[in-house]
């Protein structure tokens, strides 16, 4: 990604440098796009602590997007304003997270000091980097967090953004919206009605990647006219860019072995990351949560009666058509593997139900089986996908016309979904609640309600964020309905955030720690 | 050192070939299948015929040239600029063949390379693929792929796209899955139209390459230096914007636009549609989705408002002097319905619905519908132009976008048909492929793609440079 490509850059230095530039700022909140390492020294104790503060807040954004996490679909939705707010909430969510662990200040006049929340800010940021670096899923994870916090660091305001490009260098020519051109006005106004008024930038479409994504900007020969509103997200999509190179440099780096193996905190900061993730997806697995494993004899009884809407449809499909396209396989074979089926099982079963001959079956898909149970090729095991991954439209892809896979929730009209509920024998007063939240973008929520539904007085636990807990808790409940005694007590909550095992010793090698974390070549930087 | 880079990569070749054969007990007799398949009299498709037409035909050179992006190997001739070159270019670049073995087994061999134009000549020679797919530029040479520390990672890649009839199947009238006639292939024109215009238009591409796949698709290859190096993100934003078209076939509408004006995306693609050789009426007179008793009427009545709904009802039920009617008289029907009623100011708001409803229901039957999997990240690799379909025998010919209307697939050259011009024509095998009806189709991507192309990316790149020169630490795009 090389810098300066832009039309508009050379000719709006100039040009900006005439606008007044008062400089709105957040108090108390330190907004940066971290591209300079800090140059202090602190004790070992603060650089830990630090570190865990900025952990457990990503956590927290994790917990308060993961809910629903479409919001970016969501705006196609005529309830414009309904989603605004809901950003909006999320995002003082954030805050409220990072006020409370000490990585922004509130109040001014509170016990912290602004520099002390800079601090803590500042350098467990990179201090996760070292941490994060390892895998490209955790520094996803890491990175979407990160993007997040950032957004609701610039919050709602439009000045305190423009202003921030302002500060990060960053300049984009720009016209008042009397000032654009008719034609290209009355597009504008197309893709964004409620956008006028407002000062619109000129941004290499590049830059604005994501709102081309979704057409919500009108593009001429290579710009996209971004409305000052939406500058937020040009921000966020570089930080994501700048970030994720960052972190593939330090990846590479051989100053991260120093880093793991330094005395006071290599320890510490390995063990970091793999408190992130949250419950593993080998957690619901039957093994560990003591059901019964789902096999080729119990499955037509199982599927029904225990099965999410997403699967029971796939499995559906495949009854009838005895074939499914490339993700409905993808998704039911992880999900059957998370069930506790085989390898062998599930070989053999799938070779008896679809209609293609054994040969066939055996080159075209017996590979793609064995590489999801990590036999062959890789050799990692495959986790099952969760909801988020179903429903992010990105691998898998939103389903098209004959696919079965997704999630019903929230790839289906209301009239087919109310249809498929009635299918699945939910009651109406139970599809009219589903119904309401799916309307307000709460997929996830509507499949807790289903599965309330169907399972009368259970309390849904840990429903609503993978298929395949879904699966296991229905599995538990429907157990202990027939007092089988299979069923355990869950245990474990969520990870323990104490990682501090080392005592805490002298000074100033955290510095040197992060200051490799900063060593990465500043070639993944849009320099 | 090219020599045992050579010797060393075959052996790789045929290590990797054993890893990627599925058990052997199990193995499809494909090239027996694919001659089964070809046409009765003479085969369409012929390993031998493929060896020949690689050994005269198949232009190497152009294809490599393409590829390099002006790193040529040592031995493609060149003209020096003084630009830098990266003599491992080429062998960064993955390529991976299909073929049949002596046993008549199809394999697939991933992660080739080459050094020069030579070792790729060769290569075809020695595998005589049926298929060759290109793939990602790595920031590595490919075959150093397991053997240096640090991670083996896509850093260009052509931006792709894939159009399949197949994904047309629920708005084609004419024919099915692998099938296509005359009739079918518009939609194919409409979708180079509309591609080709939204590429340029919108994004700023130049350097589009359009080729027929051989058999019921097109692929489109943007070569741009830009569209070669963007991130995954950049990448990925091109087919969402461009595919309009979502949902499944659980949604009752598959394009929406809320009662408003079409999007300017939508207006691209409407302007298209304006133009009678190819456009909204003809597709209707060709597919008849709106005559009397087509299923389609129903699907077309939930995009229309209330009002416009009841109106084309009664028509179809009532008015008797309409008992047969066609698609083009029934749109006709809503065109002038909808245009009286905009006579009225107060109906000003429903006249707008309603075209934005029609507009709708044009998009959602005529807009390019891309397999948009093909073009996202860097995994994806995609079969070469002149390539040889193996199922039909048609040569993966460019498509010129400006004369898509007069492109007839049924009429592409064939293996066999090329093969017997050069067994008529001169004997002398070194006058290579100058005198078949191939010679167009080269000297389109040649003269129309090729140069161009190698004359932008020297442009792009030295504008590149002045701008690092001028404005060095400025942080913007």
């Amino acid at each position: 990604m090389q810098a300066n490509r832009g039309k508009a850059s050379a000719a709006a230095a100039a040009g900006s440098a005439a606008q007044p530039a008062p400089p709105p700022v957040r108090k108390g909140v330190f907004i940066s796009l971290y591209r300079e390492f800090p140059d202090i020294t602190l004790p070992v104790r603060d650089f830990k602590d630090y570190a865990i503060a900025r952990l457990k807040v990503l956590k927290d954004i994790e917990r308060i997007y993961s809910l629903d996490a479409t919001d970016l679909d969501a705006s196609d939705d005529a309830d414009m304003s309904n989603y605004g707010q809901m950003v909006r909430q999320r995002e003082d969510k954030v805050m409220k997270s990072l006020y409370e662990h000490g990585l922004a200040v509130e109040d001014p006049n509170g016990p912290l000091s602004t520099e002390r929340a800079k601090e803590c800010d500042e350098h467990s940021h990179f201090t996760l980097r070292l941490a994060f670096c390892e895998s490209s899923e955790k520094q996803n994870w890491f990175v979407s967090q990160e993007v997040h916090m950032l957004k609701a660091k610039l919050g709602s305001s439009s000045a305190v953004t423009a202003n921030f490009l302002l500060r990060e260098g960053i300049r984009y020519h720009s016209m008042e919206w009397n000032d654009i051109p008719d034609g290209l006005r009355l597009d504008i106004y197309d893709v964004s009605p409620g956008k006028k008024d407002q000062r619109f930038y000129q941004v290499p479409w590049e830059a604005a990647a994501s709102l081309v994504a979704r057409r919500k900007v009108v593009l001429r020969r290579g710009v996209a006219f971004v409305a000052e509103e939406d500058l937020k997200t040009i921000i966020a999509n570089r930080y994501r860019q700048f970030l994720l190179a960052q972190l593939k440099c330090l990846q590479n780096s051989r100053h991260i072995v120093e880093v793991h193996n330094d005395p006071r905190f290599g320890s510490f900061v390995k063990n970091l990351k793999n408190i992130y993730l949250g419950p593993d997806p080998s957690a619901f697995s039957p093994e560990e949560q003591h059901v019964e494993r789902l096999t080729p004899h119990n499955i037509d009884k199982v599927v029904p009666r225990s099965f999410p809407p997403c699967m029971r449809r796939l499995m559906e499909g495949l009854r009838s058509e005895r074939h499914l396209k490339h993700w409905g396989r993808l998704q039911i074979w992880l999900f059957l593997k998370g069930a506790g089926m085989s390898m062998e099982e599930e070989l053999s079963y799938f070779k008896q139900n679809m209609t293609l001959k054994a040969t066939a079956f055996d080159k075209e898909h017996a590979y793609h089986i064995k590489h999801i149970y990590g036999k062959v090729g890789h050799m990692k095991s495959k986790p099952p996908y969760g909801c988020a991954k179903l429903m992010s439209g990105d691998a898998p892809p939103n389903p098209g016309p004959g696919d079965y896979h997704g999630c019903p929730f929230k790839h289906f009209d209301p009239g087919p979904l109310s249809q498929l509920m009635r299918r699945y024998n939910v009651p109406d007063g139970s599809t009219k609640k589903i119904l309401d939240l799916v309307k307000g973008h709460h997929y996830q929520l509507g499949c807790v309600e289903y599965f309330r539904a169907t399972h009368p007085d259970s309390a849904a636990d840990g429903v609503g964020n993978h298929p395949n807990a879904f699966y296991t808790e229905s599995c538990k409940y429907w157990g202990a309905k027939s007092g089988d005694g299979k069923v355990k007590k869950e245990e474990g909550g969520p990870a323990d955030m104490d990682v501090d095992q080392e005592g805490a010793s002298s000074s100033s090698a955290p510095a040197a720690a992060a200051a490799a974390a900063s060593a990465a070549p500043a070639g993944g930087d849009t320099h | 050192m090219d020599e045992s880079a050579e010797s060393r990569k075959r052996t790789h070749d045929e290590a990797n070939a054993k890893q990627e054969k599925p058990n052997g007990a199990n193995l499809r007799p494909a090239a027996a299948a694919a001659a089964a398949a070809a046409p009765s009299g003479g085969k369409e498709f012929d390993l031998d015929l493929l060896r020949i037409y690689y050994a005269l035909l198949f232009p190497s050179e152009d294809i490599i040239k393409w590829l390099c992006c002006r790193h040529d190997p040592p031995d493609v001739r060149r003209v020096t600029t003084g630009e830098k070159i990266d003599p491992h270019f080429l062998a960064k670049r993955e390529f991976s063949f299909t073929k049949y073995t002596d046993s008549g087994d199809e394999i697939y061999i991933r992660w080739q390379c080459y050094r020069k134009l030579e070792s790729f000549r060769n290569a075809l020679k020695f595998h005589n693929p049926v298929k060759i797919d290109i793939g990602a530029i790595y920031n590595r040479e490919v075959d150093r792929k397991d053997s240096a520390t640090g991670s083996f990672e896509p850093q260009q890649k052509e931006l792709v796209f894939d159009i399949d009839m197949t994904d047309y199947d629920d708005v084609r009238s004419c024919c099915r899955e692998a099938n296509i006639c005359l009739k079918c292939w518009n939609f194919m024109t409409v979708a180079v139209k509309v591609l080709d215009r939204l590429l340029r238009d919108d994004f700023d591409f130049h350097n589009l390459l359009f080729v027929y796949s051989g058999r019921r698709g097109i692929h489109c290859w943007v070569c741009d230096e830009r569209a070669r190096t963007m991130p995954r993100e950049s990448r990925d934003a091109v087919p969402d914007y461009i595919s309009i078209i979502t949902g499944t076939d659980k949604m009752a509408k598959r394009v929406n636009f809320y009662k408003r004006d079409p999007p300017p995306i939508a207006k691209v693609a409407l302007q298209v549609l304006e133009d009678d050789r190819w456009g909204w009426r003809k597709l209707m007179q060709q597919q008849k989705w709106f005559d009397k008793g087509s299923t389609h009427i129903d699907k077309l009545l939930q995009y229309l408002p209330t009002e416009l709904h009841k109106e084309l009802q009664r028509w179809i039920t009532e008015d008797k002097k309409y008992s047969r009617f066609t698609s083009v008289e029934l749109w006709q029907f809503l065109r002038d319905t909808v245009d009286k009623w905009g006579k009225v100011p107060r109906n000003e708001a429903l006249k707008r619905q309603c075209l934005s409803a029609m507009s709708e229901v044009k998009v959602a039957y005529a807009f390019p519908r891309l397999d948009i999997n093909v073009s996202k990240g860097f995994n994806h690799l995609l079969k070469a132009p002149f390539c040889v379909h193996p199922k039909t025998g048609r040569v993966c010919v460019p498509i010129d976008p400006e004369k898509a209307h007069l492109f007839d697939p049924t009429a592409v050259p064939t293996l066999r048909s090329l093969v017997d011009e050069v067994d008529s024509g001169e004997s002398d095998a070194k006058m290579g492929p100058s005198k078949t009806s191939l010679d167009p189709y080269v000297d389109f991507f040649r003269t129309q793609f090729l140069s161009p192309l190698l004359k932008d990316t020297l442009e792009t790149r030295m504008k590149i440079a002045r701008k690092k020169s001028e404005l060095t630490g400025d942080l913007s795009y």
